[in-house]
């Protein structure tokens, strides 16, 4: 190998990495800068933007809106998703209608979220119905469902259906292999399709962004409107602390289920 | 078989009934989606074809394309599809060439590094979106990280204007999407041998011509399947250009929140709606089917 | 245990023109070990699946001790089953797996785990039964899913070409577990397999399958000593077959006329078959029957070598004997032991 050559895979690779980590290391310096100014280098180290963050009731309240939010849409999400992939997996049909099926499931993964968001809020208050928590969580839930059926579905095409049936001569009723056998075979999977669901429930911008309303707000979207009028570190900060709560869930799926399967096509 | 002119022996219980089948649990599923997805956005199609009236968002009124005429008979208007166009198309190409640059150093990485490559590879995307566009401003903003270290070094007199230019656009947006490019290459790269690319090199072949005549044919799926969905996704992502590019960004999605939250015309926005869906399949499918006729070739 | 009788079982899949399972009969006694045994496809795993009731005849019932059990649950048979990939429950240990049957069944928790040890002690587990199925070797998670399926106390206990996945000597080992833990036990068992060798070791009765049809039963020593047809003949590892006419009292065949053996039962047309391996060869003529031919080949296969003859009317025959020295071009005179040569009708 030439000497060249590897030289510039060294330098190449490490640029591509610097760029892949300049912005989430920047965020992290700068949240324990000591100024009341992002500055590089910091001028000193202090956790007081932690401080600050946390006291600012605009992002508690939004994190906790947040979070309920995306815990009750994937506790709707998941069983609407679970009983879907089974329908398309067991249900007996023309091959094209399965097909059909599995695309319209997966079709708000394809649909732009801005365009998600608009059509609910049209639709929604056309229909005299303009309660924000009803239409964040109905829009949160169509985020879910893909990741969930997705998830489900590769488990149950891969599922040895034998299983089933040994635990039927075995003795046990269809509701007991369900419960006993399927349920538990599949439950990683699940598991790890709600996970990634919740995430990006709780990630999301653009479904939402039409959603709120003046007295709600989500996590992400009151970050975005407190960068518009103020720059100081409280957002690095918090922000560092969705990273870190972000990484945690990520390393738990991958632990359960393996992060490639998801972001794969 | 002459089962018939025999009695059939004697069966002692009636078979039992049928169970309803497994289809009907895609039920549930299927009537959220219609009404919480299809029929809105089928609702806010159908209004794109009624007279603009900013405020008016129920159904009344004439059908008409006069919207669509409108659309594009202003280039204030139809300038964010082009716009929208070109940076997703460039955006697409750098995250293709990075991307599988990407792939190459995770496929030929030991198995010791590969943990280490792919979490860095997959980092933009375990970081809330928020967080990596503050990040973003954080580097490229005017006394950002990068204006600071050039000023430092002499190399530029002033600050460079990137923050609010479709180059931060651009970069946020490559950052993003990398991994999934990378990762649908990576997809195709493990299909292949590892001895195919050897065996070419003890025939004499340069490590360019192993790539251009063997890695990257193989590749095409994967390659194809990434471009698709860093195009899709790019021409329908909102916060990146919200925040990267500036309330003018000139992108269709943000021109789409000004119509909807801003101007409130929304039998125009519902213009713009469409016209994103319609743009979004239209790549997926055209793109699709290339690569299908791509690898009918070899891949039976 | 129990004795299942089939009558008439016939299947026929959606979508297919002819039956998996035609019109078979057969009845499986009380302790005996009973194989079915076929080339892929013939019906065998679909055969086995209607009498565990996994899935329903479209004709014909099925009787366990004179019950008729033909639209019967297979929750309610009472059957044990060994899955061809054994089908053991992932997210469950050793225990668990072994246990789920007992626990199907409402046993309280102390007699369940008594239960357990002692099928795990049967297979040789008992030391495992904390881990979980990914952590045994192939032999061992055989041995949990014959635990599993013995437990129970079935009243019957099928086994679906189990071990087809695991390499030949540890095949073999489990091929005398098996045997001894059925005979043990008296068990009642159906067994599938299209491996020959292992149906011959494991059975008390063998029914030979061909297109979803049932070609010979018998013991192993009728179906291998005597072939009823072609059929059963080849799946027996028999070759050389020749063209033979029958008349009360001979058979004769390339120019030669033999006594009738004594399995045969057609007149006029029939076939006769040389097993490779009782064939001998010499140069000068032999007593007793014999048949000349042209050398063509000798190929050596270490403790045999295989010749194959160009008979006067144009038929080879290839015998499998140790070297005897003669070379391609000669010509050579070959014989066989009473039992390499069969006969049935054509
Ligand atoms: N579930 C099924 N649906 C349709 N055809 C089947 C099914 N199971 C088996 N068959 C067909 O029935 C025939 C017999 O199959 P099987 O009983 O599995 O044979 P064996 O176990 O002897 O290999 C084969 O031709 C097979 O393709
Ligand atoms: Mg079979």
């Amino acid at each position: 190998m030439s000497p060249y050559f590897t030289l510039f895979r060294r330098a190449g690779t490490a640029a591509l990495f610097a760029f892949l980590l300049a912005p989430l290391v920047a965020v992290i310096i700068v949240s324990v800068n000591a100024g009341a100014t992002p500055k590089f280098p910091p001028e000193g180290f202090s956790l007081r933007w932690y401080g600050a963050a946390l006291a600012n009731p605009a992002f508690t309240g939004s994190a906790l809106t947040s979070l309920v939010l995306a815990a009750l849409a994937t506790a709707i999400g998941t069983p609407l998703g679970v009983a879907a992939a089974f329908g398309i997996a067991r249900g007996k049909m023309p091959s094209g209608l399965r097909g059909l099926l599995e695309a319209t499931f997966l079709s708000p993964l394809i649909v732009p979220g801005i365009v998600i968001g608009v059509a609910l809020l049209v639709t929604l208050s056309t229909a005299g119905l303009r309660d924000a928590w009803l239409r964040l969580t109905l829009g949160h839930v169509l985020l879910v469902v893909p990741y969930v059926i997705r998830t489900s579905l590769a488990a149950l095409q891969s599922f040895d259906p034998s299983l089933e049936e040994a635990a039927h001569t075995l003795g046990a009723s269809r509701a007991k292999i369900l419960t006993r056998v399927t349920l538990p075979v599949l439950k990683p999977a699940i598991f790890a399709g709600a996970a990634f669901g919740f995430i990006i429930s709780f990630d999301d911008a653009a479904v939402s962004i039409f959603l709120i309303d003046s007295s709600t707000s989500t996590l992400p979207l009151a970050i975005m409107s407190y960068m518009q009028y103020n720059f100081d570190p409280s957002i690095a900060a918090i922000s560092s602390m969705l990273i870190a709560i972000t990484l945690a869930g990520a390393l738990f799926i991958e632990r359960v289920f393996g992060l490639k399967k998801f972001l794969g096509n | 078989m002459a089962l018939t002119d025999t009695a059939p022996p004697p069966q002692a219980q009636p078979a039992p009934r049928k169970p309803l089948s497994p289809a009907w649990l895609t039920l549930p599923g299927l009537c959220f989606l219609v009404f919480v997805l299809l029929l809105p956005v089928g609702w806010l199609m159908a209004l794109s074809l009624k007279p603009s009236m900013p405020g008016a968002f129920t159904m009344e009124g004439d059908w008409t394309i006069a919207n669509y005429l409108r659309f594009f008979s202003q280039p204030f208007y139809y300038s964010t599809l082009i716009k929208t166009l070109w940076v997703s198309a460039l955006t697409t190409g750098i995250t293709a060439v990075l991307g599988y640059a990407l792939a190459l150093i995770i496929w030929t990485a030991s198995p010791a590094k590969r943990g280490w490559v792919v979490l860095i590879v997959l980092s933009p995307l375990l970081v809330s979106i928020v967080a990596r566009t503050y990040g973003w401003m954080i580097m490229l903003g005017d006394r950002g990280i990068l204006n600071q270290a050039l000023l430092g070094l002499g190399l530029i007199e002033e600050p460079i204007q990137i923050m609010y230019t479709a180059g931060a656009v651009i970069i946020g947006l490559v950052h993003v999407f990398v991994p999934f490019m990378a990762l649908c290459v990576l997809t195709s790269l493990e299909k292949i041998d590892p001895k195919v690319p050897e065996a070419a090199m003890t025939f004499g072949a340069s490590r360019w011509a192993v790539l251009r005549r063997i890695l990257l044919p193989l590749t095409v799926p994967g390659l194809a399947s990434g471009l698709t969905i860093v195009f899709s996704l790019s021409i329908s992502s909102y916060v990146t250009p919200a925040l990267m590019g500036g309330p003018r960004s000139g992108m269709l999605t943000t021109f789409i929140y000004q119509q909807f939250a801003v101007t409130l015309d929304w039998r125009f926005g519902a213009v713009l709606v469409t016209l994103l869906l319609a743009l979004t399949l239209l790549v997926l499918t055209s793109i699709l089917a290339l690569a299908a006729r791509m690898t009918a070739k070899w891949s039976k | 245990m129990a004795q299942v009788t089939l009558s008439r079982i016939t299947k026929r899949y959606p979508g297919s023109d002819t039956p998996a399972v035609d019109d078979v009969s057969m009845t499986i006694p009380k302790g005996s070990f009973t194989t079915l045994l076929g080339p892929s496809g013939c019906g065998k795993s679909s055969t086995l699946r209607i009498v565990a009731g996994l899935s329903k005849p479209d004709f014909g019932t099925l009787q366990m001790d004179g019950r008729d059990i033909t639209h019967l649950s297979a929750a309610k048979r009472n059957i044990g089953m060994v899955f061809q990939s054994l089908a053991l429950f992932p997210h469950m240990t050793v225990a668990q797996n072994v246990a789920f049957g007992l626990e199907m069944r409402g046993m309280g928790r102390s007699e369940r785990e008594a239960k357990v040890a002692r099928a795990l002690d049967i297979v040789e587990l008992g030391h495992l039964a904390a881990r979980h199925p990914h952590q045994l070797s192939g032999g061992q998670q055989q041995r949990v899913a014959l635990a599993r399926a013995l437990v129970v106390e079935p009243s019957i206990l099928i086994l679906d070409e189990p071990f087809s996945a695991l390499d030949r000597k540890l095949r073999e080992t489990m091929q005398i577990e098996l045997y001894r833990i059925t005979r043990e036990l008296g068990i009642t068992a159906m067994f599938v397999t299209h491996d020959q060798e292992e149906a011959l070791t494991l059975s008390d009765s063998i029914v030979v399958m061909n297109q979803g049809r049932i070609e010979q039963q018998g013991t192993p020593r009728e179906i291998y000593g005597a072939p009823r047809t072609r059929f059963t003949a080849e799946f027996m590892g028999l070759s050389n077959f020749l063209p033979a006419r029958c008349s009360s009292g001979a058979l004769s065949f390339e120019g030669l006329t033999t006594a009738r053996p004594e399995t045969l039962e057609a007149e006029g047309d029939c076939t006769v078959a040389l097993r490779p391996e009782g064939l001998s060869l010499s140069s000068t003529r032999p007593e007793g029957a014999a048949l000349k031919g042209h050398l063509a080949e000798a190929i050596y296969q270490g403790a045999s070598t295989a010749y194959t003859l160009d008979l006067p009317s144009g038929r080879r025959i290839t015998a499998r004997t140790p070297d005897c020295g003669l070379q391609p071009g000669q010509e050579a005179w070959v014989s066989w032991t009473p039992g390499a040569l069969h006969a049935f009708a054509a």
